[in-house]
């Protein structure tokens, strides 16, 4: 019984994402449905009073506005061009380097951002232009940023892994922690693919002049401000020195003295940045409320706490139920956006997975581990067709693409995600090794 | 009478941002202090959380202008365009019906709190008063919604 009312909430929902409603209002409207039919109007009624303010006013749930503006004022400072600018002068001069420079500036970026959508906007406007200007393939070039976009999220900070924090009630410190070598792997692999990609098709990506060395060291001083931000803000969250909150407040307070100092940030600036943050952090928290309402009504259906014992007691290896568990989550990522579709389904997948016994780790230690393991799942739907997010914002930049001559080289940084899922799957202290540092 | 409201959105954003951008200052000059003097900022986490919560809530009727909220177009890529804008407004119609609800309880329970008196555990701040800042918010974004049945191209306001 509770089966079919759960797949029932679920297949309305999928029904009116289908009909373009809103993702949050395509949530929200089959679990305000199921929330009466199951506990009565009065009940909902009741409910609706307080839920926006019960999300909205969570202490650690504002990391992700401050991460987001955080992100958007080092754009408005210039920051993401000159890491740019210093990557593409030490590596722009092989071929493809450009796109290595792209994904090795959204690395460095994605250390002051918490968002793969922005590291990829920010990135992309600053190396497009270039990468035209010496006749970069287009398709080529928008799947580089697009991927190297996901670096964003992957490299601490990230939204993604603080929103993992609070619904398996987990430490967000050490799950940036875990995240970071993982990370690094990440855009390792992902240059490692753009020079095999060049081997096969050296006409995608030529070669710009070399930069003499004078030059290449003058272009580090816009590298260093980031640096500093990322030690003080992600040391200090490490360290234990404040909590993540505090963290990312002195973040944007230093990232803001940073646009000034350098002459950058103006008011106009500041301006775009305030409503981009506005426009990112309001959709993110109206998906919190759609999810909140659908996941109150599958609650009441008992459905999740069901199926989190079945899946946890299946006759199988667990390594291979958690293997169905990530590749059911790349399958729903083709249609779902990530965010939701972590926030619906951890009720039942988390509970499920910590049943698991898995190289013989400690629950905390499982749980920060398969938090990375999502985060990987996650930034491979931000760039796989049909729908990879990051992949249609860098199409709207560059406007001259079609979005699937783009899916046409995005394999390549498919088969790199691959690689990194399947080492972190077999070796859990690539994520786990720095979480003991963590005080 | 648009312009009035495009206006009034980007204006609740802006003010939003800046709620958050004081939030951030609160938290460094705590921080600070705890630090140097060893005397945070009294109450420091519930001006965080007051302060973080109404600035989303004032970010709702820019993303709602701005048509920011993601969609899924994938089923839809190859229905005529003409039969895309029907849903749309379909979709802002049924938007705006849940924002406005979602406003009318927020309003209720602003109502609850204020006669109950409830405060905020250290700085004793009325909380009816952080969450009033959800009404206006939620109920612009539904008149926002509303009025895009008929008008159907998002703003960049």
């Amino acid at each position: 019984m509770s089966a079919w009312s759960a797949l029932l909430l679920f297949g309305a929902m999928l029904a009116l994402m289908a009909l373009r409603l809103p993702v949050w209002a395509a949530m929200f409207i089959p679990g305000a449905v199921g929330y009466v039919v199951l506990s009565g109007a009065d009940a909902w009624l009741a409910y609706l009073k307080g839920m926006a303010f019960a999300r909205f006013s969570i202490y650690d749930l504002s990391v992700i506005p401050l991460f987001l503006l955080m992100g958007q004022l080092a754009t408005q400072g210039g920051l993401s061009s000159a890491l740019f600018r210093a990557a593409a002068s030490f590596v722009g001069h092989w071929r493809g380097g450009l796109a290595q420079a792209a994904v090795l500036a959204s690395a460095a970026f994605g250390s002051v951002c918490g968002s793969s959508v922005a590291t990829a906007a920010t990135i992309a406007q600053a190396a497009l232009p270039e990468m035209r200007r010496y006749r970069y393939d287009g398709g080529f070039a928008v799947a580089s940023l697009a991927a190297g976009g996901t670096l964003g999220i992957l490299i601490p900070p990230s939204v993604v892994l603080v929103l993992y924090a609070i619904v398996a009630e987990q430490n967000i410190a050490r799950l940036f922690a875990a995240a970071l070598l993982p990370g690094v792997l990440a855009a390792a692999l992902y240059c490692v693919a753009i020079a095999l990609l060049m081997r096969r098709r050296p006409e995608l990506g030529p070669a710009e002049p070399r930069v003499p060395w004078p030059q290449r060291r003058a272009t580090l001083g816009g590298v260093l401000p980031v640096l500093v931000i990322f030690v003080i803000v992600l040391g200090g969250i490490y360290g234990g020195v404040f909590t993540a909150t505090e963290g990312a407040a002195i973040g944007v307070a230093l990232t803001g003295l940073v646009g000034l100092l350098r002459r950058q940030l103006k008011a106009a600036g500041l301006r775009t940045a305030l409503l981009a943050t506005a426009e990112t952090s309001g959709v993110i928290f109206m998906i919190f409320l759609g999810a909140d309402m659908l996941n109150g009504a599958l609650a009441l259906t008992q459905f999740p706490a069901h199926a989190a014992e079945a899946i946890g007691a299946l006759p199988w290896p667990p390594l291979l139920v958690l293997a169905l568990v990530l590749l059911f989550y790349i399958v729903l990522g083709g249609v779902m956006d990530e965010l939701s579709m972590l926030l619906l389904t951890l009720p039942v997948v988390f509970p499920a997975v910590m049943q698991l016994e898995l190289f013989g780790l400690a629950p905390e230690a499982k749980a920060i581990w398969f938090g990375v393991l999502l985060l990987t799942v996650v930034n491979i739907g931000l760039i796989a067709p049909p729908v990879g997010l990051n992949v249609y914002v860098v199409v709207a930049l560059a406007r001259d693409v079609p979005v699937a001559q783009a899916y046409r080289h995005v394999g390549a940084f498919l088969a790199a995600d691959a690689v990194r899922l399947t080492l972190l799957l077999l070796v859990p202290p690539l994520s786990l090794w720095l979480v003991q540092f963590v005080q | 009478m648009w312009r009035a409201i495009r206006a009034a959105a980007v204006a609740f954003a802006l003010v939003g941002g800046a709620v958050l951008v004081l939030v951030a200052a609160v938290t460094v000059v705590s921080v600070g202090g705890r630090w140097l003097l060893s005397t945070p900022v009294l109450g420091d986490v519930e001006l965080v959380q007051l302060g973080t919560a109404a600035a989303l809530a004032l970010f709702l009727p820019y993303c709602q202008l701005h048509g920011s909220h993601l969609i899924v177009d994938i089923f839809t890529a190859r229905t005529a365009t003409s039969a895309q804008r029907r849903l749309d407004r379909m979709a802002q119609g049924l938007a705006a019906v849940v924002l406005g609800l979602l406003a009318a309880r927020a309003g209720a329970g602003v109502l609850d709190l204020r006669a109950a008196g409830e405060t905020s555990m250290v700085l004793g701040m009325p909380l009816w008063l952080a969450y009033a800042v959800m009404v206006p918010s939620l109920a612009l974004a539904s008149l926002i919604a509303l009025a895009r049945v008929w008008r159907h191209e998002p703003d960049a306001g």
